[in-house]
C-alpha cells in the first residue's frame, strides 16, 4: 500500500522537471528579419566608389555611390521584399521594389571629398523593416 | 452438525427415562421452532445437550436452556402432554455482549473509513488537481515551443517584433503561473498522500474488536455430552488477560 506513495515523489518531481521555461526573447537573434537579427549580414557591400559626373563634357557633380547585394539565400522562400535605403547624412530615404536599383539612382551628390558619407540599408517585408546595415564610403578627391 | 443415530436414540433414552423414572409413564414430543434455525442448541432440565428439531419426552414438566451462537440463552419450561407433539416457538434474542461488539465493530469500521477514505479521496482530489495543473503547464510550455517555432518561421519583422516584445513574456508569465500552481498542487497532494500513508499505517496496528461468546462459554457449563461409555460433565472457566 505504501509502494505507490512512494513512487509518486519522484514521478511529480519527474513531471515538473521536464517542462522548463528556457525561451528567453532576448537569445532570439537567428531570424534574418528580426531587428535584433545577429547572424551573416544580410544585406552586403559590394564596391563603393566615389565617381565625378560629367555634363557636357564638363565636370558637374561629384557623386559617392554604393554597390550592394541581398542574400536572399537567408530569407524564408517566396519572401516578397523591397530595398529600404536611408541616406544617412542628409535623412534621405529611397524605397525600391525587389528589384536592386542601380546605384545612380540613390547617391550623395556633391560630395566634399575626406567626408564620410554613411548608406543604411534595410529590408522591408510586409510594411515594416528589418535590422538596418550601415555601409560608409569616404568621398575621394 | 447431527448427533450420531446412537447417541441420539441413547440421550432420548436417557431423557425419557431420567425424566419418568418408570417406563409406565406417556410420552409427548416437542418440535422446535427456534429462530435462528440453524445452529441452534438447547440442554434439557440442565444436563442434556441437544441439537434436533424433535425430541420425544416424557410427559410432564421439563426445562429448557436454548441457545445459538451470538445470542442469548433462554430458559423456558415446557408441558408436555402424552401422545401429542408441541411446537415451541421461540425468537433467540441477540446476546448483550453480541450486540457490544456490533457496536465496536461498526464504530470502528466507521472510524476506519473516516481515517482511511477521507484522506484518500483527498489525496486523490488533490492529485487530480495536480494533473490538471500539470496539463495546464504543459499546455503553457507547448505555447512557449510554439513561439520559438513561430519565431524561426517568423515572415515579417513586425510579427517578430510583437513575437518578442508581448507574446512571449505574455506566455512565459503564463507559464510561470502555471508552474507555481503545480507546485502547491503537487506539494499539497504529496503531503496528503504522506498524511494518507500515515493513517494507514496508524489505522493498520489499531486492534479490530472480537467478539467473544459469553453465553456459549455459559452454555457449554450447562452441557452434558453423552459418550459410548456414559456421559462427561462440560464446564469453562475464562479470565481475560489482557484486561
Amino acid at each position: 500500500m505504501k509502494r505507490p506513495w512512494i513512487l509518486l515523489l519522484p514521478l511529480i518531481m519527474g513531471f515538473s522537471g521536464c517542462l522548463k521555461d528556457d525561451l528567453d526573447p532576448a537569445t532570439l537573434t537567428s531570424n534574418p528579419l528580426d531587428p535584433d537579427y545577429s547572424g551573416p549580414a544580410l544585406i552586403e557591400l559590394v564596391s563603393d566608389t566615389t565617381r565625378i559626373v560629367y555634363l557636357g563634357g564638363m565636370p558637374a557633380d561629384t557623386v559617392v555611390e554604393q554597390v550592394v547585394q541581398v542574400r536572399t539565400d537567408l530569407l524564408p522562400a517566396g519572401t516578397d521584399w523591397k530595398l529600404y535605403v536611408t541616406l544617412v547624412n542628409t535623412g534621405e530615404v529611397f524605397d525600391y521594389g525587389s528589384e536592386i536599383p542601380p546605384p545612380d539612382e540613390r547617391p550623395y551628390h556633391h560630395v566634399v571629398p575626406g567626408t564620410s558619407y554613411c548608406f543604411d540599408y534595410q529590408l522591408k517585408v510586409q510594411f515594416s523593416l528589418t535590422k538596418a546595415w550601415r555601409y560608409c564610403t569616404v568621398a575621394q578627391p | 452438525m447431527r448427533v450420531p443415530a446412537p447417541y441420539r436414540f441413547l440421550a432420548v433414552f436417557s431423557v425419557v427415562m431420567a425424566a419418568s423414572g418408570s417406563f409406565a409413564q406417556g410420552t409427548g414430543k416437542v418440535r422446535m421452532k427456534i429462530d435462528p434455525e440453524a445452529n441452534f442448541e438447547y440442554v434439557v432440565d440442565h444436563r442434556f445437550r441437544m441439537r434436533q428439531l424433535e425430541v420425544e419426552l416424557a410427559t410432564g414438566t421439563h426445562h429448557f436452556s436454548i441457545w445459538a451462537p451470538q445470542r442469548a440463552i433462554v430458559d423456558t419450561n415446557v408441558v408436555v402432554e402424552n401422545g401429542r407433539t408441541l411446537e415451541l416457538a421461540l425468537r433467540l434474542p441477540y446476546a448483550q455482549g453480541f450486540l457490544v461488539y456490533q457496536r465496536e465493530l461498526q464504530a470502528y469500521r466507521s472510524r476506519r473509513r473516516v481515517q482511511r477514505l477521507v484522506p484518500a479521496i483527498a489525496t486523490g482530489g488533490t492529485a487530480l488537481w495536480a494533473a490538471l495543473s500539470y496539463a495546464k503547464m504543459k499546455k503553457a510550455h507547448d505555447r512557449l515551443e510554439d513561439d520559438r517555432a513561430a519565431y524561426t518561421s517568423g515572415g515579417s519583422p513586425h510579427q517578430i517584433g510583437v513575437l518578442k516584445a508581448e507574446t512571449i513574456p505574455q506566455h512565459k508569465e503564463d507559464f510561470k503561473r502555471a508552474r507555481t500552481q503545480y507546485g502547491i498542487a503537487a506539494g499539497t497532494t504529496l503531503l496528503c498522500a504522506g498524511a494518507t500513508a500515515y493513517l494507514f499505517w496508524r489505522t493498520g496496528k489499531e486492534k479490530k474488536p472480537g467478539f467473544i461468546d459469553t453465553e456459549k462459554i455459559r452454555f457449554d457449563g450447562l452441557s452434558w455430552t453423552p459418550g459410548p461409555n456414559g456421559g462427561t460433565w462440560q464446564g469453562g472457566l475464562t479470565w481475560d488477560l489482557t484486561r
